[in-house]
């Protein structure tokens, strides 16, 4: 059964929201106020989730730019990977410029979509 | 101290706060978010529910992954395990601020407040900065901070919103670049142990085949638990065996 099905087809979305997205995001932060006396920073069960959280960021950037969507996505491959590199790259020559990464990668990425004729 | 002395010290570290937001951590963010915004759109999504989704969800990986999951007419169980998985560092990211914001003998539904506003960019800021803020402004700081960058981002994903289809295609692909840029600087400002950098190699080096090997949707949950347990059992055999050579 889908939500529009459950819900209706307008209320949907606000269904799927507080359930889908917000619910699983926020029940973390609720554990977080319960037992925030529980746990320790520094034990080996907070630096093993520290270490999957980490993993699993990375692959959301990474499958975004693998397989992106809208208009990224008319990009070859490389011209995406580049771009996230070159990003990067300034962002390191840059001592740390969050600002530098982003102009560069952006740069190169809509370059690339004005020579392919996007 | 007076009452009224503190009520205005508070006031002024409310406006710092602001003030640090708007010098650029809510202008990166809103960037970023224009691109959710015009996925959301694509996705079919209504403008409200896409304006809700910041000051809601207030997690942007949650949102990064949840409206391409939509527009990608993913399993909504495989939706559901990745955001839930995506956000398990918010209990982390909560757990090692909320003692420094805490003034103690706060209300469940106040410290509730409190942690929904803890998100990558509000904490890395509030671990720098807290240490700096007289205890009893902390709150203010960090709320005039986070406030201003919801403030931002839902702006910003209901412009990307507006904005879907009439953006020019070059500016579109830019746009949507910015989010991935801007969390990955993230991830490379917050790993200091070796141990972070292995988990962001290793998630790397496995993120082109995990589609391969399980559904859609299910690839981060298997990026993040191989790529980060063998990153941290690496790094659990490097601390043991310099424990043994000493």
């Amino acid at each position: 059964m889908s939500f529009e099905e459950i819900f209706s087809p307008a209320l949907a979305p606000y269904a799927m929201l507080a359930l889908v997205a917000f619910a699983p995001s926020e029940i973390w932060r609720v554990l977080a106020v319960l037992v925030a006396r529980g746990l320790s920073e520094g034990s080996e069960f907070v630096t093993w989730v520290q270490s999957v959280a980490t993993a699993l960021l990375t692959g959301v950037v990474a499958t975004t730019v693998l397989t992106p969507s809208g208009a990224l996505a008319q990009l070859p491959l490389w011209i995406r990977l580049g771009a996230l590199a070159i990003g990067l790259a300034a962002y390191g020559l840059s001592r740390r410029s969050v600002l530098a990464a982003i102009i560069t990668g952006v740069a190169t990425v809509s370059g690339a979509a004005w020579f392919y004729g996007l | 101290m007076g009452a009224d002395k503190q009520k205005a010290e508070r006031r002024d570290w409310m406006f710092r706060g602001v003030r640090r937001a708007l010098g650029g951590p809510m202008w990166f963010m809103s960037l970023g978010f224009l691109g959710t915004g015009s996925i959301a759109h694509d996705a079919g999504q209504p403008l409200l529910a896409t304006l809700l989704s910041s000051p809601v969800v207030w997690a942007g990986p949650a949102q990064l992954l949840y409206f391409p999951a939509l527009a990608a007419n993913t399993a909504i169980f495989a939706i559901v395990v990745a955001v839930f998985i995506s956000s398990a560092r918010l209990m982390l990211l909560s757990m090692s601020l909320l003692p420094m914001l805490k003034r103690g003998g706060e209300s469940l539904p106040r410290l509730l407040y409190l942690s929904h506003h803890i998100a990558i960019t509000s904490w890395t800021d509030a671990m720098v900065m807290a240490p700096n803020v007289p205890r009893h402004a902390r709150q203010s700081y960090f709320f005039g901070f986070s406030h201003t960058l919801m403030f931002g981002s839902t702006i910003a994903i209901g412009t990307g919103w507006v904005l879907s289809g009439s953006l020019p295609p070059i500016l579109a692909a830019g746009l949507l670049l910015i989010a991935p840029l801007y969390f990955s600087t993230n991830i490379i400002a917050s790993a200091r142990r070796p141990m972070d950098w292995m988990a962001i190699g290793f998630g790397l080096l496995l993120a082109p085949f995990a589609r391969l090997v399980v559904p859609a949707g299910f690839e981060l949950l298997l990026i993040g638990l191989v790529a980060g347990t063998l990153a941290y059992v690496v790094q659990r055999i490097l601390n043991l065996r310099r424990a043994a050579g000493r």
